[in-house]
């Protein structure tokens, strides 16, 4: 009785102290991601028009018309390769830092890496139309230079400049989880593996690169995952480039379609989710704080 | 071909301006196996990454095999190393641990094969080669580290204090197991530790490191009986250190006041009348009375009261008080004696030994 009494009050304790995020989440997040789900069930027309009856109907499109088949894919070949230029930018960069500095030298250039992350999302994408556009710096200085005669359009509103600036605006979100992880790699590893044997190049691809997949997993997920929902980008800079978020959007706020809007925002969490298990299943992530 | 597998010839290793190794010279016989022994900070594992090839030497020869490896990078070294963390890579299972040096190597998957079953037959962990390294004890561990080095069959096997993380009685089990499994393959190994139990089970040869100088080297029992000096002589064991004044010599044979204390002894080096001398004597090698035929006053006796019984299981050790030779230390294998009884003390006078400072 006395233990049952015990364990009756530390589970209401718990409660009482998660009551704050649980009330925040049920607001913020349980009750639209549910009315979500419930509208993606239902049958929407145009111009907010729905009709609560269950279908699939809205599932069944998504997954089978042409336009949103190409979009996905299309948005998955530029979150991916997106992220393998940003690993390519990045590891180096936190390889650096992790194994050339001493002392937190590394955490304060870390630190210096994340101050553009303080300046509001917008803004910063609009910095770049500034830089990129036809009139931007980047035209200006080379029409002034005599090098063209004509602005280049070729690098603005295109998936160019899409990746441009996702790669300026992603990178802290590489460098500091792959820095985290080489950082973590203990010292005597690589000179063990040279006393094996081994020389710089094959230490690093034996030992360095296998550790640092942890790192290169939460950098993908950091990237992949906001990137298929991203529209903004697309939206200021892309041009014709028209990602899956800029199609929910189109669907929430231009046509009107809610519950199509739903199920394709419900289909893309669930991707997401999957490949996020995947992810961690494949690299080992798991494995290595076993 | 030279008989030696190692040889260092005035190693110096600054850092800065902190000296690490101070005029290390060092020669290895093949088959042998040298305990450096010391403190934590005299320098031994900076030793080791000098022989390894981690750490460049700021002066000195280093030659393995007659080979100088000056400039020579640690993956081109005949030698392999035990870490003291053993850093056993936590993203391969033990077979592909051990596989590691062979597989750099480029040998045919077979023969990698039956070199990793071979060596983990020698090593008792042929079943746990499927095995992750974390799911591995502590002991296993210790295995799964020396099989990845020896599969190499270096010329010289480093080991920075690879025991320490063990338990003591698995500790034990393992050093007496290394010291077979050294004997039985014939091979040079550098063998890192503070423990100086350690050094007394497994080593032919220790050599003693202070403050980045070797102070003493030679078998354990050269060294333990005839230290060469106070802090080998302390560092090995319970000891009675007793500053004397040369009366006279006769031969070899010396005697010497030490207060009221007269001590005679053998000498193995040139003394003379009015020498101050330090004189040491094994706690095992005093015998303990309760009463005296000879006088008080006569050579190497003494007399004292208890003031402490430390109690050591086997043995037990007491702490006497005596008139002017401070506290004397005797080891005795019953427990009879208690604290305040009077007791007279007596040793040989082969036991007394003369170092140096």
């Amino acid at each position: 009785m006395k233990i049952s009494k015990k364990k009756s009050w530390k589970l209401m304790r718990n409660l009482i102290y998660s009551l704050p995020a649980i009330i925040y989440l049920t607001i913020f997040f349980y009750i639209p991601l549910v009315t979500m789900i419930m509208y993606s069930f239902w049958h929407g027309e145009p111009l907010y028009r729905v009709v609560r009856v269950f279908t699939l109907e809205n599932y069944v499109r998504f997954f089978t018309e042409e336009l949103s088949q190409n979009v996905f894919i299309s948005t998955n070949i530029i979150s991916i390769v997106t992220f393998l230029i940003i690993l390519l930018v990045a590891y180096p960069i936190a390889y650096f830092l992790a194994r050339m500095t001493s002392g937190d030298t590394g955490l304060k250039i870390i630190l210096l890496i994340l101050i553009p992350l303080e300046m509001n999302y917008l803004i910063r994408i609009f910095a770049w139309r500034n830089i990129l556009g036809e009139n931007g710096l980047i035209n200006s200085f080379l029409i002034t230079l005599g090098l063209i005669d004509q602005p280049i359009t070729f690098f603005f509103h295109s998936i160019y400049a899409v990746i441009i600036v996702v790669l300026h605006n992603a990178l802290p979100y590489a460098v500091v989880p792959l820095y985290i992880t080489i950082r973590s790699i203990p010292e005597n590893l690589y000179l063990a593996a040279m006393d094996l044997g081994s020389n710089k190049l094959s230490v690093f691809f034996r030992v360095t690169l296998p550790l640092s997949m942890p790192g290169i997993a939460i950098a993908f997920l950091f990237i992949y995952i906001p990137l298929m929902g991203e529209f903004a980008i697309p939206a200021l800079v892309g041009g014709k480039t028209y990602m899956l978020g800029n199609m929910i959007v189109r669907q929430y706020l231009t046509v009107g379609n809610w519950p199509y809007a739903s199920a394709a925002t419900i289909s893309l969490v669930s991707i997401t989710l999957i490949v996020m298990y995947v992810i961690f299943k494949l690299l080992g992530v798991r494995r290595l704080y076993e | 071909m030279t008989p030696f597998s190692l040889e260092l010839i005035s190693i110096y290793k600054n850092y800065g301006k902190i000296t690490a190794l101070e005029d290390i010279n060092l020669k290895i016989r093949r088959g042998e196996l040298l305990t450096v022994l010391g403190p934590s900070g005299s320098g031994k594992s900076t030793l080791l990454k000098i022989i390894g090839g981690f750490e460049d030497p700021t002066r000195g020869e280093v030659y393995i095999n007659g080979e100088l490896m000056n400039n020579v990078p640690p993956y081109r070294r005949p030698t392999s190393m035990v870490f003291q963390d053993l850093a056993l890579f936590p993203h391969l299972n033990v077979f592909d641990n051990i596989a590691y040096g062979l597989k750099i190597r480029k040998y045919p998957i077979n023969e990698i094969k039956k070199k990793v079953k071979d060596v983990a037959e020698l090593l008792h962990i042929e079943e746990l080669l499927d095995r992750r390294i974390t799911q591995l004890s502590g002991g296993q561990q210790q295995r799964v580290a020396l099989a990845r080095s020896l599969i190499l069959e270096p010329e010289i096997l480093l080991l920075d204090e690879p025991l320490g993380p063990l338990d003591v009685k698995l500790r034990k089990e393992m050093q007496l197991e290394l010291r077979k499994l050294q004997k039985n393959l014939n091979s040079t190994w550098v063998y890192v530790t503070h423990d100086h139990e350690e050094a007394m089970v497994m080593s032919d040869r220790v050599a003693i490191l202070k403050s980045g100088r070797i102070i003493d080297i030679g078998t354990i029992k050269e060294i333990y009986e005839r230290p060469k000096n106070r802090f080998t002589a302390e560092f090995l064991g319970e000891v009675n250190i007793i500053e004397c004044v040369v009366d006279s010599i006769d031969g070899d044979i010396f005697t010497s006041t030490c207060g009221k204390l007269k001590i005679e002894g053998r000498t193995f080096k040139e003394l003379k009348k009015g020498d101050k001398i330090q004189i040491m004597i094994r706690p095992e090698k005093v015998k303990i009375m309760s009463s005296l035929n000879t006088q008080i006053g006569d050579k190497n006796v003494l007399s004292g009261r208890i003031v402490e019984v430390i109690y050591k299981g086997a043995y037990s050790d007491l702490k006497i008080e005596t008139e002017d030779s401070g506290i004397f230390t005797a080891r005795t294998l019953g427990s009879t004696y208690s604290v305040d009884e009077v007791v007279f003390l007596k040793w040989d006078r082969e036991d007394v030994i003369v170092i140096e400072e």
